[in-house]
């Protein structure tokens, strides 16, 4: 990056995408019953971020992100959950794309897995009585499935932009 | 931090990205077998509260047998992940004779005494939300 | 990183604030009844805590066996006292309860305490009383003997006493209900003992599924299940309290007119609608009259409600449609 100007207006504007992304999935009818499913568009922001810069953009750009849709949209609760979830993610998505044997779907997927145990750990704590394994199960399955589709648009864009100067 | 080098080039799908889905396909795989056989929490959340003049006294996990006392006249029992009364020293012994409680939504009730054993968790879609009696 | 910890601080003072989709549950028992409420939407602590203050309140005010309650102090008055100003929930809860047995012609009838405490269906071992006991309690029951102006309540004889058993409830979970609306909330449900009165939809969602419980079989066992939206469900039935003598079946529903249990033929009457004092009353009035003559009251006075009759060999007829 040349400038720290632009830098930071980059980033701005990659943090007004990630909580318009947050907008859009509040918008979308998509509750199928369980807490902790959904799309996770956000994703395609935060690893894009992770690829382009560093982990600790992805991380401010993350952490923006969950407190403003948080008080958009959410409450106390979805912003820990969300913020647990995306520390895990966040890590396990750097170790596999610094090791530079991945793909962005197994990246993003495993981003989308680990973000489902680290919300998972939070609800457990607040609710004892959770049942963790059978939970655990699904929202690994289901951030993988959604973690791999967003792996797929995050590449169609940097395909699309590597030239561009990043 | 200097980015990892070897990423200039977008990629979307290598070898080892197959073995990770595989990982998380298998993982989940073993957690839900896990949580079918009833380990690692019940798969309805069912919990124990015991409630005495009114507050919440104590939560239980069902998965656990033991005996707890509540207060001076009562004490209730969870075996094999059912609650009963086991004693009381109310006149009516109403609770005594209750049947035992296991799923969300049910609950033993000593009156004379105010104490309440509840189950607590997630109830199924079909599921009644209560009944009118 | 200074951001950071700027925001992390920021974000801190916010955390106590309330937020959508929350929901809160809580059981406790009030006035010898169970009382289970649960709330869906914003801040439903807090509604929760104000709901449990209401039951407190009433509790003080409704409860017939508590000596330190209104109402008993009311019945435990001195022989020479006629008129004695209450609060105003009693007074208006007397007044619905004058209501509805003027409408019934006394087939309900408020003043019933004196026959009740007689048969004593709560003791631990009732048995039939006396012949000449049941006709000198009779004497003593006339819902014509109370008159309720503004906030006073005027007896007639001092041998008159209230009984809010057939109607309390419906007034709480009315109170309850108005309280909930009054703040704001869009989903609730109320269970007072058996009594379950609902707010909007569950969870802004479907409607409530509410079951009716079997007459006669253990707790919790399902006969039909309705599905409501701002209604309630209240049933009564001869199976919630009874006691066998002599081979026979003594329940707890008596008759102002012979002193006994009534035999209308009917095991249990659930009564659905949106005015909870209206269906608590007319549930038991249901079993009082019996089918035909409750219908045909249902309709002289306008009254708004469904009711599932369930007789004495288990079949089930509605009056109106099954929600």
């Amino acid at each position: 990056m040349r400038s720290p100007s632009k830098k930071i207006s980059v980033l701005a504007m990659l943090t007004a995408f990630a909580v318009i992304m947050g907008y859009i999935e509040a918008l979308i009818p998509f509750y199928p019953g369980i807490p902790g499913i959904k799309p996770g568009l956000c994703n395609i922001v935060i690893l894009g971020t992770l690829y382009m810069f560093s982990w600790k953009e992805a991380f401010l750009v993350s952490v923006v992100r969950i407190l403003a849709t948080g008080f958009l949209f959410g409450n106390a609760f979805s912003i820990s959950y969300s913020m647990a979830g995306s520390v895990f993610a966040i890590f396990i998505m750097t170790v596999l794309l610094y090791s530079g044997r991945f793909g962005f779907v197994g990246i993003s997927a495993s981003g989308g897995a680990m973000h489902g145990i680290g919300q998972l750990l939070v609800a457990k704590a607040v609710m004892p009585a959770l049942p963790f394994a059978g939970y655990a199960g699904i929202l690994i399955l289901s951030g993988t499935v959604t973690g791999a589709a967003v792996g797929l648009i995050v590449y169609e864009i940097m395909k699309r932009i590597n030239g561009v100067g990043y | 931090m200097v980015r990892g080098k070897a990423v200039k080039q977008a990629v979307l799908f290598r070898k080892a990205d197959m073995l990770i889905l595989m990982f998380w396909g298998m993982a989940a795989l073993i957690l839900f077998l896990l949580s079918a056989r009833g380990i690692g929490g019940d798969p309805s959340g069912a919990c124990l509260v015991i409630i005495s003049g009114n507050e919440t006294v104590g939560r239980y996990e069902l998965d656990k047998d033991q005996t707890i006392r509540i207060g001076e006249g009562n004490t209730c029992e969870i075996k094999e992940g059912s609650v009963r009364m086991v004693s009381a020293d109310c006149p009516d012994k109403l609770c005594v004779k209750s049947h035992g409680i296991s799923k969300p939504g049910e609950s033993i009730v000593c009156l004379p005494n105010n104490v309440i054993l509840k189950i607590t968790g997630q109830k199924g879609d079909a599921d009644i939300d209560a009944v009118s009696e | 990183m200074t951001v950071l910890l700027f925001l992390l601080l920021f974000s801190a003072c916010f955390l106590s604030g309330c937020g959508a989709g929350e929901s809160a549950s809580g059981t406790g028992i009030y006035f010898d009844t169970v009382v289970d409420i649960k709330i869906y939407g914003d801040d439903p602590e807090e509604l929760l805590r104000g709901c449990f203050d209401i039951c407190r309140d009433m509790e003080k005010t409704l409860s017939a066996h508590d000596e330190e309650s209104e109402l008993y102090k009311l019945n435990h008055r001195s022989p020479d006292t006629h008129d004695i100003e209450v609060s105003h929930d009693l007074a208006e809860c007397i007044s619905m309860g004058l209501y509805y047995s003027e409408a019934s012609d006394g087939a309900f009838d408020i003043t019933v305490l004196p026959l009740r405490e007689l048969w004593d269906f709560e003791s631990e071992d009732p048995s039939v009383p006396a012949k000449e006991d049941i006709e000198e309690a009779l004497e003593k029951v006339d819902y014509r003997r109370v008159h309720v102006d503004a906030d006073t309540v005027v007896f007639d004889d001092p041998d008159t006493m209230i009984d809010l058993g057939g109607i309390a409830k419906g007034y709480i979970s009315a109170k309850l209900k108005e309280y909930l609306v009054s703040k704001g909330c869009s989903s609730a449900i109320i269970n007072l003992g058996g009594n379950v009165s609902t707010v909007g939809r569950k969870d802004g969602g479907s409607r409530w599924k509410v079951g009716i419980q079997k007459p006669y079989a253990e707790r919790g066992t399902v006969f039909d299940t309705v599905e409501i939206e701002n209604e309630c469900v209240v049933s009564s039935g001869t199976y919630e309290r009874y006691f066998t003598e002599d081979g026979r079946e003594y329940h707890h529903i008596l008759d102002t007119g012979t002193g006994y249990p009534v035999e209308s033929g009917l095991w249990q009457a659930s009564v659905i609608g949106e005015d909870d004092i209206l269906c608590d009353a007319l549930s038991t009035i249901c079993i009082i009259l019996g089918r035909e003559a409750s219908e045909s009251l249902i309709e002289k006075e306008g009254w708004n409600a469904d009711v599932l009759y369930i007789d004495q060999d288990l079949s089930p007829s509605w009056y109106g449609e099954k929600p």
